[in-house]
């Protein structure tokens, strides 16, 4: 009894500190610091949670700080509580991402994983290189972002650098499976804006082209951002055994024969799922390719959505038959949705990316803080201090976004420090890359 | 048996080529009496879905019921999205059945079960437990929430059945 009661463990000051702020902030804030900035009353309501969010996030956890969220945004006097639940549970993304966990965890709860691990290790090319190995799972699935969905590839990903760590004996190793997962999100953001024809990016371009009296050339952009996304692929890399000292010697010494025969061909189950989920990669990646003003494109952008192809995915997964006799559809969900889900990573989504669309409304006046303080700096700058400040304030603003959330708030990256250092040394190292890449072109082709 | 498995299979294709039927294709029927065309896609879509969930399933075909609602025109994608995972009840309900989780999880659930059950009253008199157990959840739900109250009594009941050594596949469990 004396052992258990010197055993227990209570809160830390800090930790107590830590809740009673997030609270403050969320609740707090707005009603007793003074509006300043021509941010309106509500602006300061609205602002302060977004701050206790950010501040929860970052030094308690995800869930009851999202729940809090919920509550504070609700009455805020923004909107009601209800109008709170609706937008943020009623977010696109959030549907999108409850389908994508769901699809993704059935490819790797089938053996997917492992079979890609034993086919991918196999090949002459990667053997005994577990960098190459590396560099090329970055730079394939990156340059793939430019045309698959960025938040369900690395959704998919995710699942996949898992399987890949626990296979090669890496469950425990931190480093391992932190790197790896923050390399995941470097490779697909840079991936992800290497062609900016699809949804927000086109028409910031189009903004930008308009802004400086030029029309942009899509092609010499994306040979810049193609080379931004090799050089800051490598550079990451290069970090991970140099600077973060990953110890690969596992993975160059692995053995395939361990992983049994079950991983040597890939289910007729885990078939069907990657054909399935192939289909709808292909539909959505078609619907954004063919000429605008086709009636496929736009049955697929603007009635299904890419969230409601990969709803259809799911449901086709739960529908179609295993193909392995047992009488089961391909995906069954009581098997999947317990490991597959992340609530946190949903409800961070979901409250993230409504706050950050909340504290963009003029009428709350923070937009036009922003503006104020924004165009001073860059009155009389050169293009370079332009593009370092852009690049800086949207690395910082995507904490906002849902692949970011995703991250932070993933089932397998607990450690908020840690994730913290290494995705800081990612964002560094892109920095870097797109500087460098940046004045190569500037000097040579002006 | 597996002649059996088959056929069991193809009839539950069917059912669900049939709900699928209903959710995509029944809005394409001539409208019938007052209700307009827009009126027939949203009928068809909430017979599909109470028929889907009747012979097939529940998450499949509340996800494609989402998606047929989306693209019915009635409202867009988002605005489908927005009205069916945005809907209090469905935020409602994960923080009801995360609570009913820890309420069984904890042990509360067995903890309160244990209490109830070795109350001298209800000693040998198992009818009068369940009444006694049914009319406080049945004034539960009148002044609380119904939903809250199904899922805590069902957390409650499950320490009962665990207390008394039955099984969830039992008649008694409400599995």
């Amino acid at each position: 009894m004396e052992a258990a009661k010197e055993n227990r463990k209570s809160y830390s000051v800090t930790h107590t500190f830590n809740i009673c702020f997030t609270l403050f902030l969320m609740f707090g804030f707005g009603c007793i610091v003074p509006p300043f900035a021509g941010i309106t009353d509500v602006g300061m309501n609205v602002l302060g949670v977004f701050l206790g969010v950010i501040y929860g996030y970052s030094t308690c956890e995800i869930a009851w700080p999202s729940l809090f969220a919920f509550i504070a945004y609700g009455v805020s006097g923004y909107t009601t509580v209800g109008g709170a639940i609706s937008e943020i549970m009623g977010q696109s993304i959030v549907y999108q991402s409850v389908v994508a966990f769901l699809c993704a965890g059935a490819i790797t709860h089938y053996g997917f994983g492992k079979w890609f691990v034993r086919w991918s290790l196999t090949q002459k090319i990667f053997q005994g290189k577990p960098l190459l190995y590396i560099w090329c799972f970055y730079v394939v699935f990156g340059i793939a972002c430019i045309v698959i969905n960025q938040t369900q590839l690395m959704i998919l990903l995710f699942a996949i650098w898992i399987d890949i760590a626990d296979t090669c004996g890496y469950t425990n190793d931190k480093k391992f499976v932190y790197t790896g997962m923050v390399g995941i999100l470097l490779s697909t953001m840079l991936g992800g804006g290497m062609i900016p024809y699809t949804s927000w990016r086109l028409g910031l371009a189009q903004n930008w082209g308009e802004v400086v009296g030029e029309e942009l050339n899509m092609g010499f952009m994306f040979a810049m951002t193609l080379c931004i996304t090799l050089l800051g692929c490598t550079m990451y890399v290069w970090a991970m055994d140099k600077l973060f000292k990953v110890d690969f010697s596992r993975m160059k010494a692995f053995d395939v024969d361990k992983l049994g025969e079950e991983s040597r061909v890939l289910r007729p189950r885990a078939k069907r799922i990657i054909i399935i989920y192939c289909i709808t990669i292909f539909m959505v990646v078609l619907g954004n390719t063919l000429p605008s003003g086709m009636w496929f494109r736009t049955f697929i952008n603007k009635t299904v959505t890419v969230a409601g192809m990969y709803g259809i995915c799911a449901a086709l997964l739960m529908i179609m038959p295993s193909g392995e006799g047992d009488g089961k559809p391909c995906l069954v969900f009581k098997d999947v949705h317990r490991k597959a889900i992340n609530w946190n990573s949903i409800f961070m989504c979901g409250v993230c990316v409504t706050l950050a669309g909340a504290i963009t409304d003029n009428e709350l006046g923070i937009s036009t803080m922003l503006v104020d303080i924004f165009t001073p700096i860059f009155a009389g700058r050169s293009g370079w201090f332009v593009m370092v400040f852009t690049i800086i304030v949207s690395m910082i603003l995507p904490a906002a976004s849902s692949p970011a959330a995703i991250f932070h708030a993933h089932d397998a990256l607990p450690d908020a420090g840690l994730r913290t250092r290494y995705t800081v040394h990612a964002c560094l190292m892109s920095i870097v890359a797109a500087v460098l890449v940046f004045s190569v072109f500037y000097i040579f082709v002006g | 048996m597996a002649q059996e498995m088959k056929n069991s299979q193809i009839c539950y294709y069917v059912k669900c080529m049939a709900g699928i039927a209903f959710l995509f294709g029944f809005g394409y029927l001539p409208a019938i009496g007052p209700i307009t065309p827009m009126g027939m896609r949203i009928l068809g879509i909430f017979i599909g879905a109470i028929y889907l969930w009747s012979v097939a399933g529940v998450v499949w075909p509340a996800l494609l019921a989402i998606v047929a609602y989306g693209m019915s025109g009635y409202v867009n994608m988002s605005a489908a999205i927005s009205s069916g995972m945005g809907n209090t009840v469905v935020f409602q309900l994960i923080l009801i059945i995360a609570m009913a989780g820890v309420v069984s999880g904890s042990g509360a659930g067995e903890y309160l079960a244990r209490w109830a059950v070795s109350r001298p009253v209800f000693q040998g008199k198992p009818e009068l437990f369940m009444f006694v157990f049914f009319e406080t959840f049945l004034l539960s739900a009148f002044f609380v929430n119904v939903v809250a109250t199904i899922y805590l009594s069902w957390a409650i009941f499950y320490g009962i059945a665990e207390i008394a050594g039955y099984k969830r596949e039992r008649r008694s469990i409400p599995c």
